[in-house]
């Protein structure tokens, strides 16, 4: 009984958020089109973000925290990212002997965005595109072994579609994460930002 | 404004549906008050990709630090061990196929891990699983 009052709750809470989300576009007093070029002043804010970037074969949830600012409308966060369930893969130790492990695996990063905005609409909400990447340090955790097989830096670049609202912001795009050997390496990026002491000026 | 109060109830939400120790009461459930001392752990296996069984090396500990408990051929696709609770095992099933190799590890700690109902401890004596099968 506990368990389904659970699924209700999480339900009528996904559905008030898309709620909240598409009220705020059918409000719109009308659409029009911006320079992507025109931010020149700075608007920083203190923010909070959550993230997933998935394929079909991985799933990665990530969480951080940084600076967004809505002026020159760029974003620069300390992440921790992770898979969170344990996936078997296989490594080559020699030639011909294969070892089979349990791995999760972590991303520790900064995630530097820029954004260029071209439409707009009820004077504070925003649809454009996005560009940035994760520069950070990626490693696995292995069940019933100490040794760590998988550690090392790397970059991930992504780009895609952005649509800002007055305090936050949904990413949807595509993000190459080079992590393994066994990591299917092109994804899909969704990020949810969420940025606070943002006033009407 | 109206984002952040419902992202914030919904973070709120779910802490509290994974707090275990928030004890609601069901007279009808049952509750092994007493906590293990011994627990079992299964061995999930594939099928040998040949005839020859397959070998299985048990640890205490990790398995390429720990220390080997048991080490046997078998056929089946499931075996059982009775061990201590509180400490941390690990297992390899090592298959043949041709002339390659492939040794599939599992390991986790055996805790005897508990609910509560009507404000007692509930332990739970539900085996861990190693799951040593080869991924399709």
């Amino acid at each position: 009984m506990q368990e389904y009052f659970f699924q209700i709750r999480s339900k009528i809470i996904v559905v008030l958020i898309i709620c909240l989300s598409f009220s705020k576009l059918s409000n719109a007093q009308g659409i029009y089109t911006i320079s992507p070029f025109a931010s020149n002043y700075f608007d920083p804010h203190f923010g909070i973000q959550a993230e997933s970037y998935f394929n079909l074969n991985d799933f990665y949830v990530s969480f951080g925290v940084g600076l967004e600012d809505t002026g020159f409308d760029y974003t620069a966060s300390f992440n921790v990212g992770f898979r969170p369930y344990f996936k078997k893969v296989l490594i080559e130790k020699e030639e011909n002997l294969y070892y089979q492990y349990h791995e999760k695996t972590f991303l520790i990063s900064i995630d530097l965005e820029k954004r260029f905005y071209f439409l707009e609409y009820n004077g504070q909400n925003r649809i454009g595109i996005y560009t940035g990447g994760k520069f950070g340090y990626f490693f696995g955790n292995y069940r019933g072994v100490s040794e760590n097989f998988t550690k090392k830096f790397l970059i991930a670049p992504g780009a895609g579609l952005s649509w800002e609202f007055k305090n936050a912001r949904m990413n949807l795009g595509y993000l190459l994460l080079n992590g393994s050997e066994e990591l299917a390496p092109h994804m899909i990026q969704f990020k949810l930002n969420l940025f606070f002491n943002k006033n009407d000026n | 404004m109206k984002y952040l109060i419902v992202l914030i109830i919904a973070f709120f939400g779910l802490l509290m549906s994974c707090d275990k120790t928030s004890s609601s009461c069901d007279e009808d459930k049952v509750c092994y008050t007493a906590k293990p001392d011994s627990l079992y752990i299964e061995l999930q296996l594939s099928n040998s990709p040949t005839d020859e069984p397959v070998q299985v090396n048990f640890y205490i500990g990790n398995s390429d630090d720990g220390e080997l408990y048991y080490s046997f051929e078998t056929n089946n696709t499931t075996e059982y061990f009775l061990m201590p609770v509180n400490q941390k095992y690990s297992a390899e099933a090592v298959y043949q196929y041709a002339d390659i190799t492939t040794v599939a590890v599992d390991g986790d700690r055996l805790e005897a891990d508990y609910f509560m109902n009507c404000d007692q401890k509930c332990y739970k004596w539900d085996d861990l699983v190693f799951d040593l099968k080869l991924k399709d």
